[in-house]
């Protein structure tokens, strides 16, 4: 177990490695000149000079990086271009916000989702079966803006039950907070939901069909009993993984998501970053948004292990 | 021992193949989810290549008739603040989407199957070194990578995009190709031809390839799915392409901060993209499991 936590850690350290050098390349070599990208083809020349010389991106590639990366490790994520703050100071609230959205659309959507597919799984080849599965199908294909402007209109402009955007007043109680984070994370939610309802169906009919199910029913277990503790157990491990990697998801989501209800959090940073060509935040944030990735399939990789002896064992010899 | 003769020549071996196509082109067309899926897409498409065909007044100038009226008899779905029949841009609205998102799938899987074949085939330091570029290209969502290259680019057009999401697509793809590759490099075919002498390209694109082509169908089905996703999402959030002509996620931009109370221009062009994401995607589950069984 020591080992396969080493290895994927070392792995993990790899890929952020990479994925900071990527991302490093496409903002800063792929403009050609950074301060000519920000300030657009109609800017005097002397301006564009001058604002390389501020960033230091007239500097040779290499050194840049070097610059930058080991800027980040000692905590410096860079200054932000359009508000001259340091870019933690803006990254910090955002993805605690980010964070407690994330946190309600899971809360609403794991339950639902995983009942779903067990509910399918059971009944597997049924029309309720059918109709979750289809249901599932194409509520996961289906963009954020579309799920999210049908609920706006019916919820919150037919129906008038909850505020269209997702602003609260300053000093709000959590009750208040929650009812304006409710439609995003439904939003969110509804896409979630045919991917894991999914995957927990195939594990459900995986486990009814094999030997030790069969077995538990034969030795004349009831069936509830069998299900709870012989199917389910086995059945859920594969929705755990696939939760996590719905986080690396359901990030992306949140851009989408946070434009639409104008909610102040890492995706409605990242878009407005964008929009004002302000390079060295974006750069950072788009870092942000992978490391998080990282950093949940690793804890997702580990808790799968440890919940699955094969994998365990496997891995250890 | 098997004498040559049992062999059977090529020209049956093809037959076969070819039977096995119709088979499952006949279990598509069995499935009721396919054939509605495959029917909405075929109106999109047609509505797409021919549209001044189906739309009842022209989509695109501007004050033919009186701005932002509800939905009517002479108007189902109403009209735009420009004085635009909103029906009539809806169903021209689908040639961007039914452009790029192909366009960028096609892309994507080709590359990805050739990145595949390689790494699966060749293995070694070439795989390692891939796969962990992948692995780094997937830490991040398409529409963050989109969104970062396209304010480096400084350029949104149609054939930014489809690069855009195609590269993003092709570690995605490789990725299934190459575990099909890992299982079909240890069977006997492969040695053999090996042995023959046969060069790592022939093997890799004559041998391997065509019997790694069910994943490579059903990932590029999947794929197209998730392609119409992200050329709609990126066109929302204005990071896509704004073009003259109409386009549905581009009318739901322009739009939908005026959704209270001119809802009719937001709703009707987001369910058009509602039903061609979800007839694109009962035909990908159809393909799938036609072709995964």
């Amino acid at each position: 177990m020591t080992r396969f936590l080493f290895k994927r850690l070392g792995l993990a350290l790899i890929t952020l490695v990479l994925l900071s050098m990527i991302v490093f390349t496409v903002s800063t070599i792929l403009p050609g000149n950074v301060g000519r990208a920000v300030l657009g083809p109609f800017a005097a020349q002397e301006s564009v000079d001058q604002l390389n010389e501020q960033l230091g991106t007239n500097r040779p590639v290499v050194e840049q990086y070097i610059d930058w990366a080991g800027g980040l490790l000692q905590g410096d994520l860079g200054v932000s271009l359009t508000k001259q703050v340091p870019a933690s100071d803006l990254l910090r609230p955002a993805l605690e916000n980010s964070l407690k959205l994330a946190l309600v659309a899971f809360l609403v959507c794991i339950p639902f989702s995983i009942l779903g597919g067990v509910i399918a799984g059971l009944r597997y080849g049924s029309p309720t079966d059918k109709g979750i599965t289809i249901t599932g199908i194409s509520l996961a294909a289906m963009p954020e803006f579309v799920t999210g402007i049908l609920l706006i209109l019916v919820f919150a402009i037919w129906l008038g039950w909850l505020p269209v955007t997702a602003q609260w007043d300053e000093g709000a109680n959590v009750l208040t907070q929650l009812k304006y984070l409710l439609l995003p994370a439904f939003t969110l939610t509804l896409v979630l939901f045919g991917y894991i309802a999914r995957i927990t169906r195939a594990g459900m009919i995986e486990a009814l069909d094999s030997d030790y199910a069969r077995t538990a029913y034969l030795k004349g277990l009831p069936s509830s009993v069998v299900v709870r503790k012989h199917v389910l157990r086995n059945a859920l491990l594969p929705t755990i993984a696939v939760i996590a990697v719905q986080v690396g998801y359901l990030v992306g989501g949140l851009i989408v998501v946070e434009v639409l209800f104008n909610y102040q959090g890492i995706g409605l940073l990242i878009y407005e970053a964008a929009r004002q060509k302000d390079l060295p935040l974006l750069t950072v944030g788009v870092l942000v948004v992978g490391v998080v990735y990282l950093v949940v399939t690793l804890i997702a990789d580990l808790l799968y292990a440890m919940l699955n002896p094969r994998i365990r064992f496997v891995t250890a010899e | 021992m098997t004498s040559i003769t049992e062999i059977p020549p090529v020209a049956a071996r093809r037959s076969e193949a070819s039977t096995a196509r119709s088979e499952r082109i006949r279990l598509l067309l069995r499935s009721p989810t396919v054939l509605i899926g495959s029917i909405v897409v075929a109106f999109w498409v047609l509505c797409a290549l021919l549209p001044g065909l189906v739309a009842p007044h022209d989509p695109i100038f501007d004050n033919q008739f009186p701005v932002s009226e509800k939905p009517s008899g002479a108007h189902p779905f109403g009209t735009d603040t420009n004085g635009r029949d909103i029906l009539s841009r809806v169903l021209a609205g689908s040639r961007n989407i039914l452009l790029i998102a192909p366009a960028a799938t096609l892309l994507g899987t080709v590359l990805g199957t050739m990145l595949g074949l390689v790494t699966g085939y060749l293995r070694g330091v070439v795989d390692d070194v891939v796969s962990r570029l992948i692995d780094a290209v997937l830490a991040l969502p398409l529409i963050v990578t989109a969104i970062l290259i396209v304010t480096a680019v400084g350029n949104s057009s149609r054939w930014v995009v489809v690069l855009i999401i195609g590269f993003i697509f092709t570690p995605i793809i490789a990725r299934t190709v190459r575990a099909a590759v890992l299982a079909e490099a240890e069977l006997d075919y492969v040695e053999a031809a090996r042995l023959r002498g046969e060069r790592a390209p022939y093997v890799m694109f004559s041998e391997i390839l065509p019997n790694v082509m069910s994943p490579v169908v059903v990932e590029f089905t999947v794929r197209l799915g998730y392609a119409i996703f992200a050329v709609a999402s990126l066109t929302f959030i204005g990071f896509g392409v704004s073009p003259p002509s109409p386009d549905w996620a581009a009318q739901i931009n322009q739009y939908w901060t005026l959704i209270d109370p001119y809802w009719w221009m937001t709703l009707f062009p987001a369910l058009a993209i509602a039903s061609l994401v979800v007839a694109v995607n009962l035909v990908a589950d159809g393909v799938r499991e036609v072709y995964e069984r």
